[in-house]
């Protein structure tokens, strides 16, 4: 058997809340290099809330979340919990990319400009470089002539695709993926996922938040339920969404009955 | 009569209107820098700190203009400095301007939305380039309207300066209609002046909203 390999993200126990609200209350999760895993689950259950904590937009109050060798966010040497510096913040969230529900473009700036942008400013890429790699993702996501436009001029799925276009462009090391087809039209969706179900074909390791289940069925590895602040159950995608044990994920897929159950 | 207002009242009130239009360019520059900083403070500093800009805002806009160049002028030479009369009234339109300038800068910034310093934040920007190139730009355009009125607000307080003899435009005016007994055709000389100079202020604005008008969501 082969040794398996070190996870690439380790969440451990995380927790966090706003206020006397506990959001997440202990999850525990790890992600392979190059696998794909869907979370799914009720609203409120703290799937956005964890993905924002892995890119330390949101701070967690307890646990740990690991990239690699790295802690995000926090020094926990000799059991102490510090802040990291700013700019050791800003480093790690380099290597996570993001990509939102309402896709948040840079509405000053062209569609090139919002994926050359961090290129320059944040990776240090020359213009000439920046700009070659930028076209490159573009023409990934099938938006090659959209190079001048600006984000109000594109449809939402438009928008979205250049979304990942920016956020995949800085070489990631790990994809969150929050909802980000939830505020599209139904026959819009369809060309966002077959972006990321290309990118997940390429090897990236990805987290997907989402309410596509057939999505999910087909391109993850490894699908986990949330509810309430926990994972309820994880497992196999096509196993689990079919034969869920818990009642709580009975109830969340009845509506999709008929497609799984 | 018309002979001496334009051969002696013009240009001895076109000297106060230079020093007039001089002042409030230099408070309100210092102003909007003042108010930059103690903008993005109010919105991103901790309570600890933030309370003393929060202090400053509310305090200098509760008190009328006239204080502030009283206290500047009175209270800067006690601690040993000596300042000219117009610095005074630079040092406390400034200090006035700053704080409608600060509010004017954090309700820009306010009001755009938080995801865009999420974005923002995803990409790996730290917090003065997402300012520069993020936030900034896009509350700019809100920001034009009300900052033009603060601008044009510190022209006119310039007029209080006066008070502690700088001459400038209606000192400049009151002292040639002493001279001359031509009172209603200098003011009214003098009104147009300002008139033209705050004019010119707001054209300025509504270019600047031209310029940032292909901004849309």
């Amino acid at each position: 058997m082969p040794v398996e390999p070190e996870p690439l993200l380790i969440a451990k126990d995380v927790r966090k809340r706003f206020g006397k609200l506990e959001v997440l209350k202990g999850v525990s999760m790890e992600v392979a290099e190059g696998e794909v895993v869907g979370i799914i689950g009720p609203s409120g259950s703290g799937k956005s809330t964890f993905l924002k904590c892995i890119d330390f937009i949101e701070e967690y109050d307890g646990g740990e979340i690991r990239l690699g060798e790295e802690v995000i966010g926090y020094d926990l040497a000799n059991g102490r919990r510090t802040r990291l510096r700013e700019a050791k913040i800003v480093r790690q969230r380099v290597e996570i990319g993001m990509v939102f529900q309402s896709f948040n473009l840079f509405p000053h700036f062209t569609v090139g400009q919002n994926i050359v942008f961090g290129l320059r400013k944040v990776r240090g890429k020359g213009r000439k470089e920046a700009e070659e790699a930028a076209r490159t993702w573009l023409s990934r996501v099938g938006l090659s002539e959209k190079w001048d436009a600006f984000p109000y001029q594109l449809s939402g799925g438009q928008q979205q695709r250049v979304a990942i276009a920016r956020a995949v462009a800085l070489e990631p090391r790990v994809m969150l993926f929050d909802e980000v087809t939830s505020a599209l039209d139904p026959e819009i969706v369809g060309e966002v996922l077959a972006v990321m179900g290309d990118l997940a074909s390429s090897g990236m390791t990805m987290i997907v938040v989402s309410h596509e289940m057939l999505f999910i069925k087909e391109v993850a590895d490894r699908v986990v339920f949330m509810d309430e602040g926990v994972i309820v159950e994880e497992g196999e995608p096509s196993e689990l969404l079919s034969h869920p044990e818990s009642e709580r994920m009975k109830a969340f897929l009845k509506r999709f009955k008929g497609i799984f159950l | 009569m018309l002979t001496t207002l334009l051969h002696q009242g013009l240009p001895q009130m076109a000297q106060g209107l230079l020093v007039t239009v001089g002042m409030g360019l230099q408070a309100s520059i210092v102003g909007i820098v003042i108010g930059v900083l103690v903008g993005v403070g109010l919105l991103y500093l901790p309570a600890y700190v933030g309370w003393i800009f929060r202090v400053y805002v509310d305090v200098v806009r509760g008190l009328p203009p006239l204080v502030l160049i009283f206290s500047a002028y009175y209270l800067i030479p006690v601690s040993g400095i000596n300042v000219s009369a117009f610095y005074s009234g630079v040092i406390a339109l400034a200090f006035f301007s700053g704080a409608h300038f600060a509010e004017v800068v954090r309700g820009g910034i306010d009001s755009i939305p938080q995801t865009q310093t999420q974005a923002a934040k995803a990409i790996g920007l730290r917090f003065w380039p997402l300012m520069r190139w993020i936030l900034l730009p896009q509350a700019v355009r809100r920001m034009v309207p009300p900052a033009i009125n603060a601008t044009v607000e510190v022209i006119k307080g310039t007029s209080l300066v006066s008070l502690i003899g700088v001459v400038e435009l209606v000192l400049a005016t009151q002292q040639f209609t002493g001279s001359t007994f031509i009172v209603i055709p200098a003011y009214g000389l003098a009104a147009i002046m300002y008139f033209a100079v705050n004019f010119s202020i707001s054209r300025l604005g509504g270019v600047f909203e031209k310029r940032y008008a292909y901004l849309q969501y």
